[in-house]
């Protein structure tokens, strides 16, 4: 690859001085930096740091309050319209796409209006299709209706029509939060290849290793502002890391205690759609991590055994068998499960913090118990108990709603609720995912110390590290069974990835 | 950390709820505006009426505010009236002593209800195709069982509509009875903290493991009930059964919960603000009617409100997070 000096050229895009508020809270604060032709610069910052604001700034969502933006040296559009016209095309991590139109319409979508009534041949759309599609490394036919497809698939779509608008700027916010390996590598190499074509790539991930392995340069927002600005090669990940949270990070994982040999949870021949014949057992005190690819079935070993879906097989809690299974079943038996979707499954967004800790237990704060009148002040006092046990950080107070809070908040709070029915097994799918690193840091300090207070976890994660980090075990998936389980000083990255992807040890 | 010890007061949810609707006050104004052109709006007397008219709002509406809350809607509340008064008329209670017969006739509206939560929660059909099914049923066995004629109701029948308390009108005690209980089995019982989960986020409440469909067939059997009751009401008021009994009530009802505040998208409303959203109506049509408008008036103005309503909730709400985040001006980081 060859050196561009970015004093030589214009560049593809640049900031200058940009500031953002919001109802008088500054969101961005004179933001300056700049992407060159054929240069990846990776935006990194902590959820808050800024990031979707100055996205939404280039693709001409919002407006700045202050400062400039240059598109290849002139003046930005003041319209989202316009600034597509400038060929900035910005892939939005909420996928914008039709789930009822096919995979080609899908993608010539914003080139289909002024064409003559009727002109609209799908046979046409879909041959021109065939090349892009190619190129993003996906193996579905263009004439799939969109909705058929798995969301890793529907991103590589959504990808393929940002690259028919022939961009000179590309906008990709998290491009591959939901896609596999093999479709990552294909996402990697269009990206790589769209460098070399002279397109400037303002790239937005939460992976710290994509960010090293995609950019030229970094550039690092905290609290809306720039702190760093650097090529690639003089970070490395803990330098970045200091960077994004501004302090240190305390040395990683927290020490986790040896589990008891008592059997907390006994899963065996776990069958259903998608998962065949999984088999375990998890102790007491005990973490065990669920690692695989994604769609390899780990998601859906939590909802089996919390009787969210239809299975086949035993599951047993201290030797009591839980049937017929449902999720008052499971609860009743001390199992808790935290899941993947906290906003969408989770979190009661438009009721107050409060009802969100209290509502899993709530049967038991009747006054008298039987009647099914809420005592008040016991489920306040209870939710205050748990959000300062929680640490949660709840500006509002507890009778706001549960949209006012921060990623990382919002996910104690769900974690809390669990806590609030002293449950005896707890499995947490993706308990850290899109939360910042210091609210993560304070997940990972409680899993520890729930697991030393005897509760049995199970960890379902697509972070290597944590699942590394966190685990007594580790258990790989793939294809729906589960491959085998590692101890902790046996794994390791490299195993995992081996396993996972079908490999021997 | 003492910030989060902090709670409001226990009318927080009903002034969320009314806070959240700019034509409550745009109501006030009519109202007002009603006193000064007709002198006999503002009587006692005619207070004493509007209670009266009202009251079957009252109670009607307070059954949509829960089915609302879920995130559903029951459009079968007007043929349930009428089917609730067909059966009062009818000739397999007259035996029974008079209070029972009203029981029974509520028991089977609960019944009745239950069947439309039963379509909604179990069969799983969208609720508007379901109550919009049971609506032409009940308003077909209420016609076979009148005849579709206008049936007189016994006089020992209609003490529900007739009579009053300490001067103030049974019909209107029994909705204000209906209201008092209805908050309380909202904002105090573990059903109605439920109904509100399922409402907010439906996902997370079977993630968490409560008894969705059941809550769900209770609320539509409990609005039942309640519907039950307003039409012992409106018949006691009316001595008869018409053919058209309840035709397009159902449309005012949605209206005075729609006003009220509550959210048609469900997990947000008040008891409290549908009663205000249904007094104002009711006044409403009773100034339209003192001051010689015709009776087709109050159904654009009916329509109007419901679309505004729609149009304009949330707005005061959204400027007064605009002052409270202006005030706050400098940022607080997110973390301790």
């Amino acid at each position: 690859m060859t050196v561009i000096d970015d004093s030589l050229i214009v560049p593809a895009l640049e900031l200058r001085g940009i500031s953002k508020s919001f109802a008088g809270v500054p969101a961005v604060r004179d933001v300056s930096f700049a992407i060159g032709v054929g240069q990846v610069v990776a935006l990194a910052g902590e959820n808050g740091a800024g990031k979707s604001t100055i996205k939404n700034m280039i693709g001409g969502i919002l407006r700045p309050d202050s400062g400039t933006i240059l598109v290849r040296g002139g003046e930005q559009a003041a319209s989202v319209a316009g600034v597509r016209a400038q060929h900035v095309t910005t892939v939005h991590q909420e996928i914008s796409l039709f789930a009822d139109l096919t995979v080609a319409e899908n993608i010539w979508i914003n080139s289909l209006s002024g064409r003559a009534p009727f002109g609209v041949s799908l046979r046409k759309l879909a041959a021109r299709s065939e090349s892009v599609l190619e190129r993003v490394g996906a193996h579905f036919s263009p004439l799939a209706t969109l909705g058929d497809l798995s969301t890793g698939q529907t991103q590589l779509v959504e990808i393929a029509k940002a690259l028919v608008s022939n961009p000179k700027v590309l906008v990709l916010d998290e491009p591959t939060a939901s896609l596999t390996m093999t479709e990552r590598h294909y996402v990697f190499n269009a990206v790589s290849s769209l460098r070399d074509e002279g397109v400037g790539i303002l790239f937005i991930s939460h992976f710290l290793e994509e960010i090293f392995q995609l950019s030229d340069r970094i550039v690092v927002l905290r609290d809306g502002g720039l702190v760093a600005d650097l090529p690639r090669k003089e970070l490395d990940r803990a330098s970045l890391e200091a960077l994004m949270v501004g302090r240190e990070l305390a040395a990683g994982f927290p020490a986790i205690s040896p589990p008891t040999d008592q059997i907390a949870l006994s899963v065996s021949g776990l069958t259903d759609d998608t998962i065949t014949d999984v088999s375990f057992e998890l102790r007491r005190g005990e973490i065990l991590g669920v690692s695989g690819l994604m769609g390899a079935g780990r998601t859906e070993i939590a909802r089996a055994i919390f009787g969210l879906s239809e299975a086949h097989g035993d599951v047993a809690v201290y030797g009591v068998p839980l049937k017929p299974r449902s999720p008052q079943a499971a609860i009743a038996a001390g199992v808790a499960f935290v899941t993947e979707d906290r906003r969408d499954e989770g979190i009661f967004l438009e009721r107050p913090i409060r009802e969100t800790l209290s509502v899993v237990a709530l049967d038991a704060l009747g006054k008298p118990r039987w009647s099914g009148v809420i005592d008040r002040e016991q489920e306040r006092r209870k939710a205050v108990e748990q959000a300062q046990q929680m640490h949660v950080t709840a500006r509002g107070g507890l009778e706001a709603n549960g949209i006012s809070l921060s990623g990382g908040n919002q996910q104690k709070v769900v974690i809390g609720k669990w806590l609030e029915t002293a449950p005896r097994v707890l499995i947490l799918d993706e308990p850290t995912r899109g939360i910042d690193i210091g609210a993560k840091a304070e997940i990972y300090r409680l899993l520890a110390e729930l697991a030393r207070e005897g509760l049995a976890i199970l960890l379902i994660s697509s972070e290597m590290e944590e699942i590394l980090g966190m685990s007594h075990r580790v258990a790989v998936m793939a294809r729906g069974r589960l491959l085998g389980i590692l101890d902790r000083d046996d794994a390791d990255q490299k195993k995992l990835i081996r396993l996972a992807t079908g490999g021997e040890l | 950390m003492s910030k989060i010890a902090r709670s409001r007061s226990i009318g927080s949810a009903t002034w969320r709820a009314v806070s959240s609707q700019p034509l409550i006050p745009a109501g006030l104004v009519l109202i007002a505006l009603f006193g000064v052109i007709e002198p006999n709006f503002a009587s006692g007397s005619n207070a004493l009426n509007i209670a009266t008219q009202a009251s079957v709002l009252l109670i009607a509406a307070t059954a949509m505010t829960f089915v609302i809350l879920t995130a559903g809607i029951d459009l079968s509340v007007g043929a349930m009236i009428f089917l609730a008064g067909a059966l009062v008329t009818s000739t397999w209670l007259q035996s029974l002593p008079p209070a029972l017969a009203l029981v029974l006739v509520a028991l089977c509206c609960a019944v009745l209800g239950g069947l439309n939560g039963l379509g909604v929660a179990v069969v799983g059909v969208p609720a508007m195709i379901v109550t919009l099914a049971t609506l032409q049923i009940f308003r077909g066995l209420g016609g076979h069982i009148t005849g579709q004629r206008s049936v007189i109701v016994d006089d020992d029948l209609r003490f529900m509509g007739r009579g009053d308390v300490a001067g103030i009108p049974l019909p209107f005690v029994v909705a204000i009875a209906v209201i008092l209980f209805g908050t309380f089995v909202l904002r105090r019982t573990v059903f109605g903290r439920f109904v509100q989960a399922i409402g907010s986020n439906q996902p997370a409440a079977m993630n968490a493991g409560l008894p969705v469909k059941r809550v769900l067939i209770g609320v539509y059997a409990f609005a039942g009930l309640l519907v039950g009751i307003a039409a012992m009401v409106q018949v006691g008021r009316l001595g008869a059964v018409q053919p058209t009994l309840g035709s397009g009530f159902e449309l005012t009802v949605i209206t005075a919960v729609v006003l009220g505040g509550t959210s048609l998208t469900g997990g947000r409303g008040s008891v409290i603000g549908t009663m205000i959203g249904a007094l104002i109506l009711a006044i409403v049509e009773n100034g339209l009617v003192l001051i010689g408008a015709s009776a087709y008036i109050f159904d654009i103005v009916r329509g109007a409100v419901l679309l505004s309503a729609l149009l304009l909730s949330g707005i005061p709400q959204q400027l007064l997070r605009r002052l409270r985040a202006d005030s706050s001006s400098t940022p607080q980081s997110a973390r301790t």
